[in-house]
């Protein structure tokens, strides 16, 4: 019969897990409690030795290997025979994970577009005009909605483990946790102020009309800047939360091979947007060159469509790359030399 | 028709970590902890692997085909059921005896060498 441990090894132990935490989910399900068991045996024996202080000088060693075992764990991508199956779930994982942080940077830009033109009428007097911006405009809803439906199975999945495991709300195990909003609060107030004073200080000095162009430019690009991190950080949060809390396997090999169809959709839905919007540029430049110059037009904010153009071109790109990846084979590799 | 088994040679070189677990499964099965005291005790404690490289080590060992996880155990009042015994494979076995080999022939190398205590005739390449 194993009596109760003393208070170190308890503490010892619970730092440990933590630590293993960092790890992916795979590797955790399965050896968190043998690695534990083997680190409380080895900490009895150290007690047993040198008491509470041999119990403490345990702890730089174990400890930072368990950082850094896990960091090099989670950064790895193992692959071999046996595991291929899981390595094209993860590919599959990491495609849906790219193809909505895709999704997102296009939506920003397409509602920049709207912005832009939407109220004109100049933009949709002719019929080819208005024809692709109607494209444009269905284009970029069935991408949404395909990844409203394709992330539907995979919400229940986590409202179904989150409701049967230790968690008691649920919504608690696919939104921020605690960890994570210390560690990125800092960045989140930082990216909120410069926003709101790119916003009041770009607006005052165009009002005033004393800004030099160089100046608007640079404040663009740094305004630009901030949303972007905004965004990477609560994509990324938002993406992470569930694999933290949501096992792997948890997620079925039907589940992950069905939301390959909506990750093909949405990417296919937003290249036609794409084209679409090319299409709609030079016909807008063609058929009205004078409201496409002009600074009553949309010439005065010709860098800020350009900046639209390049995010959609680069979440387009980045969406079909993921789905490229995802259907490509891989080569098996071993493990054994390079631990 | 049997499946092909990889070449032991594709498998080197091991890190120090994964030759000394096959070494101390070369004895017989052993769960985590046992084989790091046996690693520890093979090298005069000169090699301490903790339990996450042992782990890790293990995944991707198994993953590899060098051991195997065994489902026999010894009597409930001797075990704690969170342990698990490894068994070596035969290609485990294989590649082991492939990197002792490479080894040794290292080892042959570095005592023919005159600075390190080895008695190289003067010869080939050696300066007059």
């Amino acid at each position: 019969m194993r009596l109760s441990s003393p208070w170190i090894i308890s503490l010892s132990l619970r730092i440990y897990k933590q630590l293993l935490a960092i790890g992916p989910a795979d590797f955790r399900q399965e050896y968190t409690e043998p690695a534990a068991q083997v680190f409380q045996q080895y900490c009895e024996d150290a007690y047993q030795y040198g008491g509470t202080r041999a119990v403490i000088n345990t702890w730089l060693p174990v400890f930072s290997e368990a950082v850094t075992d896990m960091l090099a764990e989670r950064f790895s991508q193992p692959v071999s025979s046996q595991e291929s199956r899981s390595h094209m779930f993860y590919n599959t994982r990491r495609a849906m994970v790219t193809i909505f942080c895709a999704f997102v940077l296009f939506t920003t830009a397409y509602v920049c577009l709207q912005y832009i033109v939407g109220s004109s009428r100049f933009s949709h007097i002719h019929n080819e005009l208005n024809i692709t911006f109607i494209i444009i405009k269905y284009s970029t809803n069935i991408a949404f909605l395909a990844l409203v439906f394709g992330g539907l199975p995979l919400l229940f999945t986590i409202m179904k483990r989150a409701l049967t495991d230790k968690y008691n709300h649920p919504l608690l195990s696919f939104f921020i946790t605690v960890g994570q909003i210390l560690a990125f609060f800092p960045l989140i107030v930082r990216g909120i102020v410069s926003i709101l004073g790119y916003s009041i200080v770009l607006s005052t000095i165009s009002s005033a009309g004393f800004i030099r162009p160089s100046l608007e430019i640079i404040l663009s690009f740094m305004f630009l800047a901030d949303v972007m991190l905004l965004i990477i950080i609560t994509v990324w949060i938002g993406n992470t939360s569930p694999e933290f809390n949501v096992p792997r396997r948890d997620f079925s090999a039907t589940l992950l091979h069905l939301a390959r169809i909506p990750m093909l959709i949405t990417a296919i839905a937003m290249s036609v947007a794409l084209a679409a919007t090319l299409v709609w540029a030079i016909w807008l430049w063609a058929l009205e060159l004078q409201f496409s110059t002009s600074d009553t037009g949309i010439g005065g904010n010709s860098l800020l469509l350009i900046i639209v153009f390049a995010a959609m071109t680069f979440s387009c790109s980045a969406a079909v790359l993921a789905m490229r990846d995802n259907s490509s084979s891989h080569t098996p590799a071993t493990h054994a030399n390079t631990l | 028709m049997q499946p092909q088994t990889p070449d032991p040679a594709t498998m080197l070189p091991l890190t120090p970590a994964v030759f000394h677990i096959l070494l101390a499964l070369a004895d017989g099965d052993r769960h985590g902890y046992s084989i790091m005291q046996e690693i520890l005790a093979h090298t005069d404690g000169k090699l301490r692997i903790g339990p996450t490289t042992l782990y890790r080590s293990i995944k991707h060992m198994l993953a590899d085909g060098l051991i195997i996880e065994v489902d026999e155990r010894p009597e409930p009042d001797q075990d704690d059921e969170r342990r698990r015994y490894y068994r070596l494979t035969n290609f485990g076995q294989r590649v082991a005896e492939a990197e002792l080999q490479r080894l040794t022939q290292a080892v042959a190398v570095a005592k023919s060498k005159p600075l390190l205590g080895g008695s190289q005739l003067s010869g080939e390449g050696a300066i007059q």
